[in-house]
Protein backbone atom coordinates (compact mmCIF):
# COMPACT_ATOMS: atom_id res chain seq x y z
CA UNK A 1 0.00 0.00 0.00
CA UNK A 2 1.20 3.49 -0.88
CA UNK A 3 1.72 5.21 2.52
CA UNK A 4 1.68 8.70 1.01
CA UNK A 5 -1.70 8.06 -0.62
CA UNK A 6 -3.00 6.43 2.61
CA UNK A 7 -2.19 9.62 4.54
CA UNK A 8 -3.43 11.96 1.80
CA UNK A 9 -6.85 10.24 1.65
CA UNK A 10 -7.37 10.25 5.42
CA UNK A 11 -5.96 13.65 6.33
CA UNK A 12 -6.99 15.68 3.29
CA UNK A 13 -9.05 14.09 0.52
CA UNK A 14 -11.60 12.34 2.79
CA UNK A 15 -11.26 14.52 5.89
CA UNK A 16 -14.11 13.39 8.16
CA UNK A 17 -15.00 16.92 9.29
CA UNK A 18 -14.44 18.93 6.11
CA UNK A 19 -15.47 16.49 3.36
CA UNK A 20 -17.68 13.81 4.92
CA UNK A 21 -19.10 16.40 7.38
CA UNK A 22 -19.49 13.77 10.11
CA UNK A 23 -19.78 14.55 13.82
CA UNK A 24 -20.35 18.27 13.32
CA UNK A 25 -22.10 18.76 16.67
CA UNK A 26 -18.89 18.57 18.78
CA UNK A 27 -16.88 20.21 15.98
CA UNK A 28 -19.02 23.36 16.14
CA UNK A 29 -19.60 23.32 19.90
CA UNK A 30 -16.04 22.77 21.09
CA UNK A 31 -14.17 24.99 18.64
CA UNK A 32 -14.51 28.29 20.48
CA UNK A 33 -11.15 27.51 22.07
CA UNK A 34 -8.16 25.81 20.43
CA UNK A 35 -7.19 23.86 23.57
CA UNK A 36 -10.69 22.37 23.88
CA UNK A 37 -10.59 21.47 20.18
CA UNK A 38 -7.24 19.70 20.57
CA UNK A 39 -8.49 17.95 23.73
CA UNK A 40 -11.66 16.65 22.09
CA UNK A 41 -9.79 15.78 18.88
CA UNK A 42 -7.19 13.73 20.70
CA UNK A 43 -9.88 11.97 22.77
CA UNK A 44 -11.77 11.10 19.56
CA UNK A 45 -8.51 9.88 17.98
CA UNK A 46 -7.80 7.58 20.94
CA UNK A 47 -11.36 6.18 20.83
CA UNK A 48 -11.14 5.67 17.04
CA UNK A 49 -7.78 3.90 17.26
CA UNK A 50 -8.78 1.58 20.11
CA UNK A 51 -12.19 0.80 18.55
CA UNK A 52 -10.73 0.08 15.11
CA UNK A 53 -8.01 -2.15 16.55
CA UNK A 54 -10.39 -4.15 18.77
CA UNK A 55 -13.00 -4.60 16.02
CA UNK A 56 -10.34 -5.61 13.51
CA UNK A 57 -8.95 -8.15 16.00
CA UNK A 58 -12.39 -9.64 16.66
CA UNK A 59 -13.80 -9.38 13.12
CA UNK A 60 -13.79 -13.16 12.63
CA UNK A 61 -16.06 -13.81 15.61
CA UNK A 62 -18.45 -10.89 15.00
CA UNK A 63 -21.39 -12.10 12.85
CA UNK A 64 -22.42 -9.77 10.03
CA UNK A 65 -26.06 -9.55 11.22
CA UNK A 66 -25.30 -8.22 14.70
CA UNK A 67 -22.14 -6.25 14.02
CA UNK A 68 -23.71 -2.80 14.68
CA UNK A 69 -24.95 -3.59 18.25
CA UNK A 70 -21.55 -5.09 19.02
CA UNK A 71 -19.81 -1.95 17.70
CA UNK A 72 -22.04 0.16 19.94
CA UNK A 73 -21.30 -1.98 23.01
CA UNK A 74 -17.56 -1.75 22.39
CA UNK A 75 -17.56 1.97 21.56
CA UNK A 76 -19.68 2.91 24.59
CA UNK A 77 -17.50 0.92 27.01
CA UNK A 78 -14.29 2.39 25.54
CA UNK A 79 -15.68 5.94 25.72
CA UNK A 80 -16.92 5.44 29.30
CA UNK A 81 -13.51 4.11 30.33
CA UNK A 82 -11.70 7.02 28.67
CA UNK A 83 -14.15 9.48 30.25
CA UNK A 84 -13.33 8.10 33.71
CA UNK A 85 -9.59 8.26 33.01
CA UNK A 86 -9.84 11.89 31.83
CA UNK A 87 -11.99 12.72 34.87
CA UNK A 88 -9.31 11.23 37.12
CA UNK A 89 -6.12 12.45 35.45
CA UNK A 90 -7.11 15.52 33.37
CA UNK A 91 -9.80 17.12 35.54
CA UNK A 92 -9.60 20.60 33.96
CA UNK A 93 -9.96 19.16 30.47
CA UNK A 94 -12.87 17.00 31.67
CA UNK A 95 -14.65 20.11 32.96
CA UNK A 96 -14.17 21.90 29.64
CA UNK A 97 -15.26 19.04 27.40
CA UNK A 98 -18.13 18.06 29.70
CA UNK A 99 -20.99 16.38 27.86
CA UNK A 100 -18.97 16.08 24.65
CA UNK A 101 -16.89 13.16 25.96
CA UNK A 102 -19.87 10.77 26.36
CA UNK A 103 -21.25 12.15 23.07
CA UNK A 104 -18.26 10.60 21.25
CA UNK A 105 -20.30 7.35 21.46
CA UNK A 106 -22.81 8.79 19.00
CA UNK A 107 -20.15 10.21 16.66
CA UNK A 108 -20.77 8.79 13.17
CA UNK A 109 -17.03 8.74 12.43
CA UNK A 110 -16.42 5.99 15.01
CA UNK A 111 -19.03 3.46 13.86
CA UNK A 112 -18.50 4.50 10.22
CA UNK A 113 -14.79 3.65 10.27
CA UNK A 114 -15.42 0.50 12.29
CA UNK A 115 -17.79 -0.82 9.63
CA UNK A 116 -15.99 0.53 6.57
CA UNK A 117 -12.37 -0.22 7.49
CA UNK A 118 -11.88 -2.21 10.70
CA UNK A 119 -14.38 -4.95 9.85
CA UNK A 120 -12.79 -5.55 6.43
CA UNK A 121 -9.06 -4.87 6.90
CA UNK A 122 -6.03 -6.04 8.84
CA UNK A 123 -5.24 -4.86 12.38
CA UNK A 124 -2.35 -2.63 11.22
CA UNK A 125 -4.42 -0.89 8.53
CA UNK A 126 -7.29 -0.40 11.01
CA UNK A 127 -4.95 0.92 13.70
CA UNK A 128 -3.36 3.54 11.42
CA UNK A 129 -6.72 4.39 9.86
CA UNK A 130 -8.01 5.23 13.35
CA UNK A 131 -4.99 7.41 14.08
CA UNK A 132 -5.04 9.37 10.83
CA UNK A 133 -8.81 9.79 10.53
CA UNK A 134 -8.72 11.09 14.12
CA UNK A 135 -5.81 13.40 13.38
CA UNK A 136 -7.61 14.68 10.27
CA UNK A 137 -10.63 15.53 12.40
CA UNK A 138 -8.40 17.10 15.09
CA UNK A 139 -6.62 19.19 12.45
CA UNK A 140 -9.95 20.46 11.07
CA UNK A 141 -11.21 21.27 14.58
CA UNK A 142 -7.97 23.05 15.45
CA UNK A 143 -8.08 25.24 12.32
CA UNK A 144 -11.70 26.25 13.05
CA UNK A 145 -10.90 26.86 16.74
CA UNK A 146 -7.73 28.80 15.88
CA UNK A 147 -9.73 31.27 13.76
CA UNK A 148 -12.71 31.46 16.14
CA UNK A 149 -10.59 32.00 19.25
CA UNK A 150 -8.35 34.55 17.55
CA UNK A 151 -11.28 36.59 16.21
CA UNK A 152 -13.74 36.08 19.06
CA UNK A 153 -11.53 36.27 22.15
CA UNK A 154 -8.32 37.78 20.78
CA UNK A 155 -6.29 34.95 22.33
CA UNK A 156 -4.59 31.74 21.26
CA UNK A 157 -4.08 28.58 23.36
CA UNK A 158 -6.04 30.08 26.27
CA UNK A 159 -6.18 27.46 29.04
CA UNK A 160 -3.12 25.50 27.86
CA UNK A 161 -2.62 24.42 31.48
CA UNK A 162 -5.65 22.11 31.02
CA UNK A 163 -3.52 19.84 28.85
CA UNK A 164 0.05 20.60 30.01
CA UNK A 165 -0.11 20.89 33.79
CA UNK A 166 3.43 22.25 34.15
CA UNK A 167 2.52 25.41 32.21
CA UNK A 168 1.27 28.56 33.85
CA UNK A 169 -2.37 29.65 33.53
CA UNK A 170 -1.25 32.80 31.72
CA UNK A 171 0.92 31.08 29.09
CA UNK A 172 -1.23 31.96 26.10
CA UNK A 173 -0.86 34.35 23.19
CA UNK A 174 -2.70 37.70 23.17
CA UNK A 175 -3.51 38.57 19.56
CA UNK A 176 -6.23 41.21 19.78
CA UNK A 177 -7.38 43.77 22.28
CA UNK A 178 -10.70 42.85 23.96
CA UNK A 179 -12.40 45.78 22.21
CA UNK A 180 -11.26 44.65 18.75
CA UNK A 181 -12.75 41.15 18.93
CA UNK A 182 -15.65 39.94 16.78
CA UNK A 183 -18.21 38.31 19.09
CA UNK A 184 -19.93 36.58 16.15
CA UNK A 185 -16.90 34.28 15.76
CA UNK A 186 -17.50 32.53 19.10
CA UNK A 187 -21.28 32.32 18.65
CA UNK A 188 -22.85 29.29 16.87
CA UNK A 189 -23.63 31.16 13.59
CA UNK A 190 -19.99 32.24 13.43
CA UNK A 191 -18.96 28.61 13.81
CA UNK A 192 -21.05 27.60 10.80
CA UNK A 193 -19.78 30.55 8.77
CA UNK A 194 -16.10 29.83 9.53
CA UNK A 195 -16.59 26.10 8.82
CA UNK A 196 -18.15 27.03 5.46
CA UNK A 197 -15.24 29.36 4.65
CA UNK A 198 -12.68 26.65 5.49
CA UNK A 199 -14.50 24.10 3.30
CA UNK A 200 -14.57 26.68 0.47
CA UNK A 201 -10.82 27.35 0.85
CA UNK A 202 -10.09 23.60 0.86
CA UNK A 203 -12.18 23.11 -2.29
CA UNK A 204 -10.41 26.06 -3.96
CA UNK A 205 -7.00 24.52 -3.14
CA UNK A 206 -8.14 21.16 -4.53
CA UNK A 207 -9.47 22.82 -7.67
CA UNK A 208 -6.21 24.74 -8.18
CA UNK A 209 -4.11 21.58 -7.95
CA UNK A 210 -6.54 19.73 -10.21
CA UNK A 211 -6.13 22.46 -12.85
CA UNK A 212 -2.34 22.33 -12.46
CA UNK A 213 -2.40 18.55 -12.97
CA UNK A 214 -4.61 18.90 -16.07
CA UNK A 215 -2.29 21.60 -17.54
CA UNK A 216 0.74 19.41 -16.80
CA UNK A 217 -0.90 16.43 -18.51
CA UNK A 218 -1.84 18.53 -21.57
CA UNK A 219 1.71 19.90 -21.83
CA UNK A 220 3.14 16.44 -21.40
CA UNK A 221 0.91 14.97 -24.13
CA UNK A 222 1.80 17.86 -26.47
CA UNK A 223 5.52 17.28 -25.94
CA UNK A 224 5.08 13.56 -26.54
CA UNK A 225 3.20 14.22 -29.81
CA UNK A 226 5.84 16.65 -31.11
CA UNK A 227 8.59 14.15 -30.31
CA UNK A 228 6.79 11.52 -32.36
CA UNK B 1 -33.51 -25.85 14.43
CA UNK B 2 -30.75 -24.01 12.57
CA UNK B 3 -32.71 -20.74 12.91
CA UNK B 4 -32.87 -21.07 16.71
CA UNK B 5 -29.21 -21.99 16.81
CA UNK B 6 -28.34 -18.76 14.99
CA UNK B 7 -30.51 -16.71 17.39
CA UNK B 8 -28.86 -18.38 20.39
CA UNK B 9 -25.41 -17.80 18.91
CA UNK B 10 -26.17 -14.10 18.37
CA UNK B 11 -27.60 -13.78 21.89
CA UNK B 12 -24.54 -15.49 23.35
CA UNK B 13 -22.14 -13.23 21.43
CA UNK B 14 -23.92 -10.02 22.44
CA UNK B 15 -23.98 -11.24 26.07
CA UNK B 16 -20.29 -12.13 25.83
CA UNK B 17 -19.31 -8.69 24.50
CA UNK B 18 -21.56 -6.95 27.03
CA UNK B 19 -19.98 -8.89 29.90
CA UNK B 20 -16.45 -8.06 28.75
CA UNK B 21 -17.38 -4.39 28.27
CA UNK B 22 -19.03 -4.14 31.69
CA UNK B 23 -16.05 -5.87 33.31
CA UNK B 24 -13.61 -3.42 31.70
CA UNK B 25 -15.70 -0.39 32.75
CA UNK B 26 -16.01 -1.73 36.32
CA UNK B 27 -12.25 -2.29 36.44
CA UNK B 28 -11.47 1.24 35.16
CA UNK B 29 -14.01 2.63 37.64
CA UNK B 30 -12.32 0.84 40.54
CA UNK B 31 -8.95 2.29 39.49
CA UNK B 32 -10.16 5.88 39.05
CA UNK B 33 -12.88 6.14 41.73
CA UNK B 34 -10.72 7.49 44.58
CA UNK B 35 -8.76 9.77 42.28
CA UNK B 36 -12.00 11.32 40.95
CA UNK B 37 -13.32 11.90 44.49
CA UNK B 38 -10.00 13.54 45.45
CA UNK B 39 -10.08 15.75 42.35
CA UNK B 40 -13.62 16.92 43.15
CA UNK B 41 -12.71 17.67 46.76
CA UNK B 42 -9.61 19.54 45.62
CA UNK B 43 -11.71 21.56 43.16
CA UNK B 44 -14.17 22.51 45.92
CA UNK B 45 -11.32 23.62 48.17
CA UNK B 46 -9.80 25.70 45.37
CA UNK B 47 -13.18 27.37 44.80
CA UNK B 48 -13.62 28.02 48.52
CA UNK B 49 -10.20 29.64 48.67
CA UNK B 50 -10.98 31.86 45.68
CA UNK B 51 -14.15 33.14 47.33
CA UNK B 52 -12.71 33.47 50.84
CA UNK B 53 -9.23 35.07 50.78
CA UNK B 54 -6.62 32.72 52.27
CA UNK B 55 -5.70 35.10 55.13
CA UNK B 56 -9.34 34.89 56.31
CA UNK B 57 -9.90 31.28 55.21
CA UNK B 58 -6.95 29.89 57.19
CA UNK B 59 -8.35 31.27 60.46
CA UNK B 60 -11.55 29.20 60.16
CA UNK B 61 -12.43 25.57 60.66
CA UNK B 62 -15.05 24.41 58.19
CA UNK B 63 -17.81 21.82 58.10
CA UNK B 64 -19.79 20.73 55.03
CA UNK B 65 -23.58 20.31 55.03
CA UNK B 66 -26.14 19.62 52.30
CA UNK B 67 -29.18 21.87 52.30
CA UNK B 68 -32.38 22.67 50.42
CA UNK B 69 -33.84 26.15 50.72
CA UNK B 70 -36.07 28.39 48.59
CA UNK B 71 -33.58 31.26 49.00
CA UNK B 72 -31.00 29.24 47.05
CA UNK B 73 -32.90 29.53 43.77
CA UNK B 74 -34.21 26.00 43.24
CA UNK B 75 -35.33 22.82 45.00
CA UNK B 76 -32.02 21.01 44.54
CA UNK B 77 -29.58 20.10 47.30
CA UNK B 78 -26.81 22.68 47.68
CA UNK B 79 -23.44 22.49 49.43
CA UNK B 80 -23.11 24.67 52.50
CA UNK B 81 -19.80 25.15 54.27
CA UNK B 82 -20.13 26.63 57.74
CA UNK B 83 -17.01 28.42 58.95
CA UNK B 84 -16.26 28.40 62.68
CA UNK B 85 -13.83 30.49 64.71
CA UNK B 86 -13.12 29.23 68.25
CA UNK B 87 -16.16 26.89 67.95
CA UNK B 88 -18.33 29.92 67.20
CA UNK B 89 -20.34 30.13 63.99
CA UNK B 90 -18.87 33.09 62.09
CA UNK B 91 -19.56 32.78 58.37
CA UNK B 92 -20.77 30.47 55.62
CA UNK B 93 -20.09 29.63 52.00
CA UNK B 94 -23.05 28.45 49.91
CA UNK B 95 -23.49 27.10 46.41
CA UNK B 96 -26.53 28.93 45.07
CA UNK B 97 -28.44 29.29 41.80
CA UNK B 98 -29.74 32.32 39.93
CA UNK B 99 -32.60 30.65 38.04
CA UNK B 100 -33.48 33.69 35.92
CA UNK B 101 -30.28 34.26 33.94
CA UNK B 102 -30.60 35.43 30.34
CA UNK B 103 -29.62 32.01 28.95
CA UNK B 104 -30.57 29.75 31.85
CA UNK B 105 -29.47 29.09 35.40
CA UNK B 106 -26.28 30.62 36.78
CA UNK B 107 -24.51 28.72 39.57
CA UNK B 108 -22.76 30.93 42.10
CA UNK B 109 -20.61 30.40 45.19
CA UNK B 110 -21.31 33.04 47.86
CA UNK B 111 -19.39 33.62 51.09
CA UNK B 112 -20.66 35.96 53.80
CA UNK B 113 -20.47 36.61 57.52
CA UNK B 114 -23.56 35.89 59.59
CA UNK B 115 -24.09 39.65 60.03
CA UNK B 116 -24.73 39.99 56.27
CA UNK B 117 -21.32 41.27 55.17
CA UNK B 118 -20.23 39.64 51.91
CA UNK B 119 -16.76 38.07 51.90
CA UNK B 120 -16.82 37.20 48.21
CA UNK B 121 -18.72 35.60 45.34
CA UNK B 122 -17.77 33.62 42.23
CA UNK B 123 -19.76 32.26 39.30
CA UNK B 124 -19.26 28.50 39.06
CA UNK B 125 -21.05 27.89 35.76
CA UNK B 126 -23.26 29.81 33.33
CA UNK B 127 -24.53 29.82 29.75
CA UNK B 128 -24.55 33.58 29.24
CA UNK B 129 -23.79 35.21 25.88
CA UNK B 130 -20.03 35.45 25.19
CA UNK B 131 -18.87 39.06 25.14
CA UNK B 132 -22.06 40.38 26.74
CA UNK B 133 -23.39 38.45 29.74
CA UNK B 134 -20.21 36.50 30.43
CA UNK B 135 -18.67 39.47 32.28
CA UNK B 136 -20.03 37.84 35.45
CA UNK B 137 -17.17 35.33 35.10
CA UNK B 138 -13.99 36.27 37.00
CA UNK B 139 -11.81 35.11 34.08
CA UNK B 140 -13.49 37.70 31.82
CA UNK B 141 -14.08 40.66 34.15
CA UNK B 142 -13.68 41.61 37.82
CA UNK B 143 -17.32 42.77 38.09
CA UNK B 144 -18.19 40.06 40.62
CA UNK B 145 -15.51 41.33 43.05
CA UNK B 146 -17.51 44.56 43.50
CA UNK B 147 -19.80 42.67 45.91
CA UNK B 148 -16.93 42.19 48.38
CA UNK B 149 -17.52 43.82 51.79
CA UNK B 150 -21.03 45.04 50.93
CA UNK B 151 -23.54 44.49 53.75
CA UNK B 152 -27.03 43.19 52.94
CA UNK B 153 -29.55 44.39 55.50
CA UNK B 154 -32.77 42.83 54.19
CA UNK B 155 -34.55 41.55 51.08
CA UNK B 156 -35.95 45.05 50.60
CA UNK B 157 -32.47 46.64 50.80
CA UNK B 158 -32.68 49.47 48.25
CA UNK B 159 -28.91 49.84 47.96
CA UNK B 160 -28.45 46.23 46.92
CA UNK B 161 -29.83 46.75 43.42
CA UNK B 162 -28.39 47.77 40.07
CA UNK B 163 -27.76 51.50 39.61
CA UNK B 164 -30.42 51.42 36.90
CA UNK B 165 -32.99 50.58 39.59
CA UNK B 166 -31.67 53.09 42.13
CA UNK B 167 -29.13 50.87 43.89
CA UNK B 168 -25.34 50.82 44.35
CA UNK B 169 -24.40 47.87 42.16
CA UNK B 170 -22.87 48.69 38.78
CA UNK B 171 -24.14 46.85 35.74
CA UNK B 172 -22.08 46.30 32.60
CA UNK B 173 -22.60 47.62 29.10
CA UNK B 174 -25.11 45.80 26.94
CA UNK B 175 -26.59 43.57 29.63
CA UNK B 176 -29.08 44.14 32.42
CA UNK B 177 -30.81 40.79 32.93
CA UNK B 178 -27.61 38.86 33.75
CA UNK B 179 -26.19 41.21 36.44
CA UNK B 180 -29.67 41.73 37.90
CA UNK B 181 -30.13 37.96 38.16
CA UNK B 182 -26.74 37.49 39.87
CA UNK B 183 -27.37 40.43 42.22
CA UNK B 184 -30.75 39.04 43.32
CA UNK B 185 -29.31 35.56 43.85
CA UNK B 186 -26.44 36.91 45.98
CA UNK B 187 -28.86 39.05 48.02
CA UNK B 188 -31.17 36.09 48.75
CA UNK B 189 -28.20 33.87 49.61
CA UNK B 190 -26.78 36.39 52.09
CA UNK B 191 -30.22 36.67 53.70
CA UNK B 192 -30.19 32.87 54.00
CA UNK B 193 -26.68 32.96 55.55
CA UNK B 194 -27.98 35.48 58.12
CA UNK B 195 -30.60 32.92 59.21
CA UNK B 196 -28.07 30.09 59.66
CA UNK B 197 -27.39 30.75 63.40
CA UNK B 198 -31.11 30.31 64.12
CA UNK B 199 -31.50 27.12 62.07
CA UNK B 200 -28.07 25.65 62.90
CA UNK B 201 -29.43 23.01 65.28
CA UNK B 202 -31.71 21.67 62.51
CA UNK B 203 -28.70 21.22 60.21
CA UNK B 204 -27.08 18.74 62.57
Amino acid sequence: MNIKYFLYVRLWKNNSSLIQLLGLCPVLAMTTNSINAIGLGMTTTIVLTITNTIISTLKRIIPHDIRIPIYMILVSSIVTSIEMLIHAYQFNLYQSLGIFIPLIVTNCIIVGRADLIAYKNSIIVSFFDGIFIGLGSTFAMFIIAFIREALGNGTLFFGINKIIHSTDNFMFVHLLDKNSTIILAVLPPGGFFILGCIIAIKNAIDLYFKKQTVIKNINCSCICKTKK
Amino acid sequence: MKKYQKILQSAFLISFFSTISIASVVYINSITKNKIINQQEQEKNILLETVVPSKIYNTFTKKLYNIQNQFLGDNKTHNLWILFKNQKLEAAVVETTAPDGYSGSINILVAAYCNGKIIGARVLSHKETPGIGDKIDISISNWITKFNNIVVSSLQDKNFRLKKYGGQIEQFTGATITPQSVTNAIKKTVIFIKTIPTIFNQLK
